[in-house]
């Protein structure tokens, strides 16, 4: 279970550094993300399939992010192991010019409509982000058409 | 500029990110400390609810030697609230499991979770300091009584008293100051995440 678990991470971890980015507050990031991945590991185990790995993974990080509180508790043999590992970007590709528009919209979006264009974005069908917030899948077209509507406005003959 | 142009650019940048890293020790220190919190949560049940009941026997057998009706009175409150603040606890820690495990549905049990124990806060002069405190007070003012069964309170008592007093007070700001300050913010924050998604069900 380790090594599918390690691999999970691997495949992942751009899109669990993204979560946690989004939704930190205050420089708490790296405890999020370290509660995003307990959490993750928590909940590997009883995962059996139903839906796609990366529905459960938006699931289960959603739900530590959206609710997460700044930890007292340092971790610190987390924080050591976290550490050896060549720390990509906090923030996505801030070099590449697509990830800075990217990131410049999704922080004018609110927390839900950020959360559905990641999973957009990633190629989630609008079952699937429907499944994830809660959402029915059509309310889940019509606001990824507002988004994109939103977007095309702000970046209208911006050829970058 | 099109939304979609970016798919390919976010594809590359978060599936780049954990390319090639050796991940073996970050999942072993996770196993670690997903057990060692299991644990520390598990022993923190069980010392709350220890402490209180392993009082329950105590005053039992105090009640024995009671030496006035007033001090057992005080002695059946503390019996009485040794058995009611370990269930109060467990009661506020049980929550309804959501009806699936949308984002939605996860954050309506987090709400139920986080008023109950904002509630639970907020409260605690009622369902613990009262009783408590009323059982300290009977127990050693009935302690000593004369013929008729009037208390005789002396100076050291009433000095016991006044710290009991401001004791009591201290524990009562200090938990309606936790609950404004943990749970009101992120009570505010799911009720909010709550609005959004319920606006988008709307649309």
């Amino acid at each position: 279970m380790q090594k599918e678990f390690e691999q999970v991470i691997a495949n992942n971890q751009g899109r669990i550094r993204y979560i946690a980015s989004r939704y930190c507050q205050h420089n708490d990031f790296e405890d999020m993300y370290q509660e995003i991945l307990m959490q993750l590991w928590r909940s590997f185990a009883s995962f059996k399939g139903n839906s796609s790995r990366e529905t459960w993974l938006y699931k289960v990080a959603l739900n530590t992010a959206t609710t997460f509180v700044g930890k007292t508790i340092k971790r610190r043999e987390l924080q050591q192991a976290l550490a050896k590992i060549t720390a990509p970007n906090t923030q996505i590709g801030q070099e590449s010019c697509q990830a800075d528009i990217l990131n410049a919209f999704m922080n004018t979006l609110s927390d839900a409509d950020a959360s559905i264009l990641m999973m957009y974005l990633d190629g989630l069908t609008s079952e699937n982000i429907s499944e994830v917030v809660g959402i029915s899948a059509n309310a889940v077209r019509v606001r990824i058409k507002r988004i994109k509507t939103t977007f095309e406005d702000q970046y209208i003959g911006d050829e970058s | 500029m099109k939304l979609d142009d970016l798919k390919e650019g976010w594809k590359t940048e978060v599936e780049q990110a954990g390319e090639q890293q050796d991940l073996s020790s970050l999942v072993e220190s996770l196993e670690k400390e997903t057990i060692k919190l299991d644990k520390s949560v598990k022993r923190r049940d069980i010392i709350e609810t220890s402490i209180a009941l392993l009082l329950v026997p105590v005053w039992a057998w105090k009640l024995f030697y009671s030496a006035s009706v007033l001090q057992s009175i005080g002695l059946w409150i503390a019996i009485l609230s040794c058995l009611y603040i370990p269930y109060k606890l467990l009661k506020a820690r049980q929550v309804e499991t959501a009806k699936d495990d949308s984002l939605l549905a996860f954050l309506s049990v987090e709400k139920i979770k986080l008023e109950k124990q904002k509630q639970l806060l907020e409260s605690v002069a009622t369902w613990y300091i009262s009783p408590l405190m009323l059982a300290i007070i009977l127990i050693t003012a009935g302690a000593k009584v004369d013929e008729a069964g009037i208390p005789l309170i002396s100076q050291q008592l009433m000095v016991y008293y006044f710290f009991c007093a401001i004791l009591t007070v201290g524990v009562y700001f200090l938990n309606k100051r936790a609950a404004k300050k943990k749970f009101a913010p992120l009570l505010d924050k799911v009720n909010q995440q709550i609005k959004e998604l319920t606006s988008l069900s709307n649309v």
